[in-house]
This record gives C-alpha cells, sequence and structure tokens, in this order.
C-alpha cells in the first residue's frame, strides 16, 4: 500500500532499522557505568526490550515509557526490600529481581490483553499467502527412514549414537513446537517451558520421589502437560506477539523458580545422577527408546494433524471469525493443542535428561526456547519434516562446530544466517520449491 | 405466517458514532427481507449483533421466540443460524471441499476426534452442497486461490452445511457478474421458499434487491427510513431523497 503511493519502502525500512540501530547503541553505551558490557547482554536486554514493548503496548510510545518506568521501579523496589518476614514465611523480594519484568508483564497480558496503552491489533493473517496444504510423508518413506535410522548404530560407532539420541530429542521438540506455531498458529517463545520442566519432572521423580525411572519417564510427560493446562489457558486468551510474549513470561517464571529453588531443584547446578535402568544403560539401547518414545511422538502429533482436531486449529488459524461462525470453540481447542504439545515437549525433556544423565536450568532458558524456534524456520514452517530436518542439521552443526572453535557461535550465527538468505522457506520449503521448478522445467 | 426472527429497539454506538438506533423488524420463514441502505448506514453492525458478534447496548433479538441476546455466535449457529461475511472469511489453507465438511463436522459434533482422518465423512453432503451453489468443479482447490466471487458462494455452501432456519448474508454478491448475482439470489430465495427458511440479505446491486427481495427495510445513518414491498419502497420519497437520489 505505501509501495503504491509512491514511497521507497526498501530505503524506508532501511532508515527506519538504522534509526533504530543508532537509538539501541546510544543506550547501550549509556549503561557502560551501570553494567559492563558483557556476553549475555544480547538475549537479557532483547527480552526486556521485548517485555517493555509488550507490556506498554505495542505501537505506543507512550505506554513503553510507562512500562519501562514500571518495571524499573519495580526492580529497584525489590532489590530494595530484600528478604522480609511475613506471617512466619521467608520472602526474599531480591530474589524476584530475575523474573519480576515477567511477573508483571504476566499480569498486564492476562488483565490487558494488548497491554497497558495499545489498541486491538487488526487481524493480519487474512492479506498475506495462505499456508500452502499440508502432505504427510508417506509410508514408505517414513519406513525407509525408520529402517536407516535403526541401522545407523550398527555400522557408526558411539559417539554418532550419542548425537543421534540428542537429534531424536531435539527432533519431537521442534516437531511439537512446529505444531504448535505452524498449523495451530500460535507462535511460543517459551516452548523450553515444556521440555525443561519435563526434563526436570522426570529427574525429580527419579531423584527426590525415588520412581523408578521408566515411571518418571512415563510421568514425566503428565507433568508437563499440567503446566500446560495453566499456562495454555492463559495463553489461548492472546494473539500474535501478545500471546508469544506471554508465552516467553510462564518459561522465564519457570525457569528462575527452577533456578532459585535450591533445596528441590538444586538450583543453577541443576540434578545430577539421573541415569537410565540397567536394561537401557548401554548407548545403543537407548537411543533405540528414544528414537522409539520421540518417533511415536511426532507420529502421534502428525497424525492429529491430518484429524478433524487438527483440521479445526489449521482452520482456526485460517479464520477465527469463520471457525466461531460454524460452531467452534476456538479457544477450547487451542487450549487442547497447547496441552498436547506440552506434553509430547515433556517427554522430550524427560528423554533427553535420562541421556546425559543431569539436567540443568538451561533447559528451560530462553536460549533453548530460541533454538527450538531457529530449528523450525532453518527446516521451513510451511512443511511437516522441515522442523526434523532443522534439528537434525542444527544439533549436528552446534556440535560439529563446537568442537573445532571457541568461536563457534559467530560460526553458527554466520551459517545459520547464510541458510536463511539462501533459503527463506527454510531448507525443506527451499528444497521443495527447487524440485518443483526443476519438474516444471523438464515438462 | 411465524417471524423466525423478531428484532426489537436495537441499539449501538461505536464511541460517538450511533452505527445503530431502535430498529425494529422481523422475517418470516421463507421470506426474503433485503436491508438497504447506503454505504455505513450500520447494515453490517445490525447483521453482527444478530448473530452474537456484538453485543447490543439496548434492544431484543429473538429466534423463534428465543431471546438470544448475550449468546456467542458458536451457541447462535447451533440454533440455526447461517451467517457470510462482507469481506469472506473462509480457511484459505484449505480446500473448497474441506471448508464445507468443517461445518458438516461441526455441525454433528465430530471435530473433536484427533485419531480419526479427516475428510472421509460428509463427503456426499458437502458435494450436494457445493453443486448447489456452482462450486462442485472446483471443490479440490484450496480457497485462498479462489475468485471473490467463488469465496462467496463457498460461504454460502457452509452456511447451508447446518441446516439453518435463518441466513444472515451480508453482501452475499459482492464480486460476481451482474448475470451470476441475480442467478445467486434466485437460487437462495428457491431454496428459501421450499425449506421455509428465513433470509435477511443487504446488497448494493438494487436490480438484485428489487427483483429477489419478498419486502425491503431501508437504513440510514442507523435509523430505519422506510419498508414495504418493492413497489412501496421504491415510490417511497424518503428513500429516493437519501439512498437512490444518490447512488441512482
Ligand atoms: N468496530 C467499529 N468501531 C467503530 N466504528 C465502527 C465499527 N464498526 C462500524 N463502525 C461504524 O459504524 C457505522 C456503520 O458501519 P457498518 O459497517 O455497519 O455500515 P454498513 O451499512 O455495513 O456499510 P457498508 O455498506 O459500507 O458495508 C460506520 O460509521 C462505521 O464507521
Ligand atoms: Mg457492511
Amino acid at each position: 500500500m505505501v509501495g503504491a503511493l509512491g514511497v521507497d519502502q526498501a530505503k524506508l525500512f532501511t532508515s527506519v532499522f538504522f534509526a533504530g540501530a543508532v537509538l539501541a547503541g546510544l543506550g547501550g553505551a549509556l549503561q557502560i557505568p551501570r553494567e559492563p558490557a558483557n556476553l549475555d547482554l544480547d538475549l537479557a536486554i532483547i527480552a526486556d526490550a521485548f517485555v517493555i514493548t509488550v507490556v506498554g503496548g505495542l505501537g505506543s510510545i507512550g505506554g513503553a515509557f510507562l512500562a519501562a518506568i514500571l518495571i524499573g521501579v519495580a526492580k529497584a523496589f525489590c532489590i530494595g526490600i530484600g528478604t522480609v518476614d511475613w506471617f512466619g514465611f521467608e520472602i526474599s523480594f531480591s530474589k524476584l529481581t530475575l523474573v519480576v519484568e515477567f511477573l508483571i508483564m504476566a499480569l498486564v497480558l492476562v488483565v490487558r490483553p494488548y497491554g497497558l496503552l495499545g489498541k486491538p491489533q487488526a487481524v493480519q493473517r487474512i492479506a498475506a499467502d495462505p499456508a500452502p496444504p499440508l502432505t504427510a510423508p508417506t509410508w514408505k518413506i517414513a519406513l525407509v527412514w525408520v529402517v536407516i535410522l535403526v541401522a545407523v548404530p550398527l555400522v557408526a560407532d558411539r559417539y554418532v549414537t550419542i548425537l543421534l539420541t540428542d537429534i531424536v530429542c531435539f527432533a519431537l521438540f521442534a516437531v511439537s513446537l512446529h505444531f504448535i506455531m505452524g498449523p495451530a498458529g500460535m507462535v511460543s517463545f517459551g516452548h523450553a517451558a515444556y521440555f525443561g520442566l519435563g526434563a526436570y519432572a522426570a529427574g525429580l521423580l527419579f531423584k527426590q520421589a525415588g520412581l523408578p525411572m521408566e515411571a518418571a519417564l512415563l510421568l514425566a510427560p503428565l507433568c508437563a502437560g499440567a503446566f500446560a493446562i495453566v499456562y495454555g489457558w492463559f495463553c489461548v486468551r492472546l494473539s500474535g506477539v501478545y500471546l508469544a510474549m506471554l508465552t516467553l513470561a510462564f518459561a522465564q517464571i519457570s525457569w528462575s523458580i527452577v533456578f532459585q529453588w535450591d533445596s528441590f531443584t538444586g538450583g543453577s547446578n541443576g540434578v545430577f545422577g539421573i541415569w537410565p535402568s540397567a536394561w537401557l544403560a548401554d548407548k545403543t539401547t537407548y537411543y533405540y527408546m528414544a528414537l522409539a518414545c520421540c518417533g511415536l511422538g511426532i507420529a502421534l502429533l502428525w497424525r492429529v494433524l491430518f484429524s478433524p482436531f487438527g483440521f479445526t486449529l489449521r482452520a482456526g488459524r485460517d479464520s477465527p471469525l469463520r471457525a466461531e461462525a460454524i460452531g467452534i470453540d476456538l479457544r477450547g481447542v487451542q487450549w487442547a493443542a497447547f496441552v498436547l504439545v506440552g506434553a509430547l515437549a515433556g517427554l522430550a525433556g524427560a528423554v533427553y535428561a535420562f541421556s546425559k544423565g543431569s539436567i540443568s536450568p538451561s533447559a528451560i532458558s530462553i536460549a533453548q526456547s530460541t533454538d527450538g524456534l531457529i530449528m523450525v524456520l532453518l527446516g521451513g514452517v510451511e512443511t511437516l519434516t522441515g522442523p526434523i530436518v532443522g534439528a537434525a542439521i542444527f544439533t549436528w552443526l552446534r556440535d560439529e562446530v563446537a568442537r573445532r572453535t571457541e568461536f563457534w557461535r559467530g560460526v553458527m550465527g554466520g551459517v545459520i544466517l547464510v541458510i536463511v538468505l539462501l533459503f527463506p522457506q527454510g531448507l525443506v520449503g527451499g528444497l521443495k520449491a527447487l524440485v518443483l521448478r526443476w519438474r516444471e522445467q523438464r515438462a | 405466517m411465524t417471524a423466525v426472527l423478531q428484532v426489537e429497539g436495537l441499539h449501538k454506538a461505536f464511541g460517538g458514532v450511533q452505527a445503530v438506533a431502535d430498529v425494529s423488524f422481523a422475517v418470516s420463514a421463507g421470506e426474503m427481507l433485503a436491508l438497504i441502505g447506503p454505504n455505513g448506514a450500520g447494515k453490517s453492525t445490525c447483521f453482527n449483533m444478530l448473530n452474537g458478534q456484538l453485543a447490543p447496548d439496548l434492544g431484543i433479538v429473538r429466534l423463534e421466540g428465543r431471546d438470544i441476546v448475550g449468546l456467542r455466535p458458536r451457541a447462535i449457529w447451533r440454533l440455526g443460524v447461517g451467517r457470510t461475511f462482507q469481506i469472506t472469511a473462509t480457511f484459505a489453507s484449505l480446500g473448497v471441499r474441506e471448508n464445507v465438511q468443517m461445518a458438516l463436522y461441526s455441525h454433528a459434533g465430530r471435530l473433536r476426534s484427533m485419531l480419526q482422518r479427516f475428510g472421509a465423512a460428509f463427503r456426499t453432503e458437502a458435494d450436494a452442497l457445493l453443486s448447489q451453489v456452482g462450486m462442485l468443479d472446483q471443490a479440490e482447490r484450496a480457497c485462498g486461490v479462489l475468485a471473490y466471487g467463488d469465496l462467496k458462494r463457498v460461504e454460502l455452501a457452509m452456511a447451508l452445511a447446518n441446516q439453518p432456519r435463518l441466513l444472515l448474508m451480508d453482501e452475499p454478491t459482492a464480486g460476481m457478474a451482474p448475470k451470476e448475482r441475480v442467478a445467486l439470489m434466485e437460487l437462495t430465495a428457491g431454496l428459501a421458499r421450499a425449506r421455509g427458511i428465513a433470509v435477511l440479505f443487504t446488497e448494493h446491486d438494487m436490480d438484485v434487491v428489487f427483483s429477489q427481495a419478498d419486502r425491503i427495510i431501508v437504513l440510514d445513518r442507523g435509523q430505519l427510513i422506510a419498508g414495504g414491498t418493492p413497489d412501496e419502497v421504491r415510490n417511497n420519497p424518503a428513500v429516493r431523497a437519501v439512498y437512490l437520489g444518490g447512488t441512482h
């Protein structure tokens, strides 16, 4: 539209971007006396900035200002008050500084779904290209892959088997994230919550409750699902960026509880010594168990996508208005999807925890959530197999690069940038488009 | 004739704008009632209050005698109200047949299943509806690639899926060629009479309105200014002044 009015959009966006970068740089330089420059500044500050714009309401400068002051003051208060004794309970406010902004965001979004001063967003999806129809891999192709995956440990060494175990866990994690953000249309910035809570549930049921490993593994997804019931109930009431930010808030709240509850969760050290039962102790056997659990999880999610329930989710993403007008309780359906996906991400986390023998708070961190998003986007959101390919490549690449160079973060970032620039629809999406073009040329 | 829909004293304001003020009318089974008026008269706002999308500030909406104000759109749909939108709302990534099947599955209460495959049931029913509106040949295409007029047809097929008692059609023929418009509304009128469906529709094409409506009511700046048979409305001086004088 703006283009039709004769404005050069590329120039416009670039200059807006430039101005934004200058202001952000200035902000960063000004705060140096307060906190020295460090490597973790990126995610921390991105999270803060996002929280503030969302609490204020997207597009409202006054709102952002208000939110910044509100959160700044709240943080200062928490530090100032320190630990107080209320009715015999010791409450440490200084511990709250880690989450206070996310608590505020969760509260604000629950009460005011568009932030303090924001206005309801116009529904965007309608004009955009509709998502292409989904196709599941045929039985034959799936079978070939299963055979290959079963055969690998017979020929490859122990290292490859361990890497593959990681990959199948992350594949289920990525597929569950894709399910909720692609077909169901609810982008989650905090999907690691369910992965991490599943992992912690497995570890704690095993260590603290003394359950056998098999029981812990089966109950962990239910625990993650239980959290998804609570978190999801609030999240499905929002949409778009607000929904995404509320998922992030819940993830951060979970993370900080796990991080700070030393006596129960082991705090920043995490839980140690969570090893599988004797019959699964062998790495190859464990890999087969992981493959079975995660493979079934993925198969289940795909199956659900093509069921009436899955179609309802896609329908609700395409047009909430029409869904409601043909008698669909969209929130209820989305809530159920949230819980299903949370439980399966929890399963991925539990399998992962027992494969590593320990679990640390980083499994719930923003970084873990971002990794999931990268996996999905790397492979392509509009395809079913994309998230699996993305998970495989991401996990393998991280492992490969981290072993070879100290600068693995930079190298990873560069590689991902190149892939995204070359294949804007993700690897699988891009390959599909290439194959299609090649076929058309031959025809 | 019994009134399927009865509206009394409907009011709605947006901020300072009185979009709908004291609107009352009724539609009987098998009747085609046209609601006309210039742009911004409040027609869509009326529709949105009838199917529960908007809460009226004041007023009563009765469906077959039952007050439905305060019910959600999905509950009102279950009571037998089908609706098409001025700006079409279909499921763009799903196929045309699948869109209609969604409505049929929902009507049968079969959308909860997580393990069955969608699409096997209600195929013949969906195809029957699609052939009624002339969309059977495009049943396999995705709604996202259809021409606007064709989307309107899909919407009509979806609206008919729950065997409605009342059809609310907001500009059902926008985007169609003049001949197709009359044909589609003739089809609607035929269905309405055969099945005793009450139809309330808005339309900017006066040929369609005056040839297909049994009765016409005229809205201007939120208020009903005239109502009656097409001939009565055609000859009403107030209507000529605010409406036909301007655009026709
Ligand atoms: N959600 C809303 N918020 C504020 N004002 C609104 C809203 N919806 C409608 N209006 C206003 O109410 C009045 C009636 O609008 P409505 O869409 O009902 O008109 P209409 O008769 O359907 O017009 P058209 O023929 O263009 O479809 C207009 O002045 C419009 O600007
Ligand atoms: Mg309108």
